[in-house]
């Protein structure tokens, strides 16, 4: 990443507004870190949780004069969530946004995850972390208790009831022929 | 002679369709009640500042081993083993069916996030330790002892019966802006193929404090 090249106050006062605003974000959300940002740049992760296999958006900005824009902005984390540590290199807009969807691969363990931004060869320091949750409902029965089918007992309790009005038809036919 | 078979067949078919009048009850009934919060899983476009404000978060205990579960409600007084996951991805379950057991990747119970302890409904001889967790109902205390809390307890706001093939992770494993806890168990309709019941009853509780101090 580039150095800062200006000095100026349009500097201070553009890293004050980011620290108020982070400031502020703190104060506000109170919620779970899995929202970074700074004074050169920002990562977001949306849902904050999800599990193997599903989608998460990332996304965020880094600014124009810190990595130019015609520069990508790849998202690091472990190589559980990104096989080679690198997530996928994403194009930025003219204010240095990005915005891109990662399918979760169905290895990542469950757990918490940070995902780190960097841009240009230079890491913009900032992170947002993803909990990869467990997959699916917990097996938790044996069947023991479970209501079992009585549908082979209705259709045994059908079948006898036709015997039954058989074999009343074939006496009635016999006591017809005796008589 | 036909006549007693024909009367016999007649009995016997009769007994046959009530059958099902007499077969055992089974579980009891879960009863779904409580609101659960709307989901919140919006990306955020603008720039944090403008985020609207949560809610003010209740501040939890530090991460703590939880070592037993207490449910007065349900009768329901057991230790607590430590859970991981399967090489699949699901979540291990207790291999005693008289303990619960705690998800251990995920917060401890009283730290901020969703803590997650889960058990078993039945075994294939009987009851099992969550047998009951469907007869909670909104207002229930559970208290848990942490390993170095006295107590952390918990208030019971929803009970809910869910797919397993539709399992709301987010919301049962998902981040929460205070403590909360999960307690999952089976339910629904048991597949004897796979033996596996098809649902999962899950009961969301709310942190309402520590009793007793450090021990």
């Amino acid at each position: 990443m580039r150095k800062r090249s200006d000095g100026g106050w349009l500097s201070i006062v553009r890293g004050l507004l980011a620290a108020g605003a982070v400031a502020v974000t703190l104060m506000l959300a109170g919620g779970p870190a899995y929202a970074g940002q700074n004074a050169n740049g920002s990562i977001y992760v949306s849902p904050s949780d999800v599990p193997a296999g599903g989608t998460v958006r990332i996304s965020g900005s880094v600014d124009p004069q810190e990595c130019p824009t015609s520069t990508p902005a790849i998202p690091v984390s472990t190589d559980e969530l990104f096989p080679g540590s690198f997530g996928p290199a994403t194009a930025r807009n003219s204010q240095g946004a990005f915005a891109l969807d990662y399918t979760v691969p169905t290895s990542t363990p469950a757990g918490s995850y940070q995902i780190g931004l960097r841009c240009g060869g230079g890491n913009v320091g900032v992170t947002a972390s993803l909990q990869v949750d467990p997959i699916g409902g917990p097996a938790t029965g044996a069947g023991g208790t479970a209501r079992r089918s009585s549908l082979p007992w209705t259709m045994l309790g059908a079948s006898c009831l036709l015997l039954a009005g058989v074999v009343v038809g074939v006496r009635r036919r016999l006591a017809r022929r005796v008589s | 002679m036909l006549d007693v078979l024909a009367g016999v067949l007649a009995m016997a078919g009769l007994a046959g369709l009530v059958s099902h009048l007499f077969v055992a009850s089974g579980k009891p009934p879960v009863r779904v009640s409580g609101a659960l919060p709307a989901p919140t899983t919006t990306t955020p476009r603008s720039i944090p500042a403008t985020l609207a404000p949560r809610p003010a978060t209740r501040t939890g205990v530090p991460r703590s081993v939880p070592l037993r579960l207490s449910i007065p409600a349900i009768n329901v007084s057991t230790q607590l083993v430590r859970l991981g996951l399967n090489s699949d991805g699901t979540l291990q379950v207790p291999t005693d069916f008289s303990v619960a057991g705690w998800y251990a990747l995920g917060p401890s119970p009283g730290e901020r996030g969703a803590s997650v302890i889960v058990g078993h409904v039945d075994s294939k001889q009987g009851p099992a330790v969550f047998y009951r967790l469907g007869e909670l109902a909104p207002g229930s205390i559970v208290r848990i002892a942490l390993a170095d809390q006295a107590e952390v307890v918990f208030r019971v706001y929803a009970v809910r019966e869910y797919a397993k093939t539709a399992f709301p992770t987010s919301l049962v494993y998902g981040a929460t802006p205070a403590p909360e806890l999960r307690l999952v168990t089976c339910g629904g309709p048991f597949d004897a193929h796979t033996g596996h019941y098809l649902d999962n009853v899950v009961v969301f509780a709310r942190y309402l404090g520590v009793d007793g101090g450090p021990r």
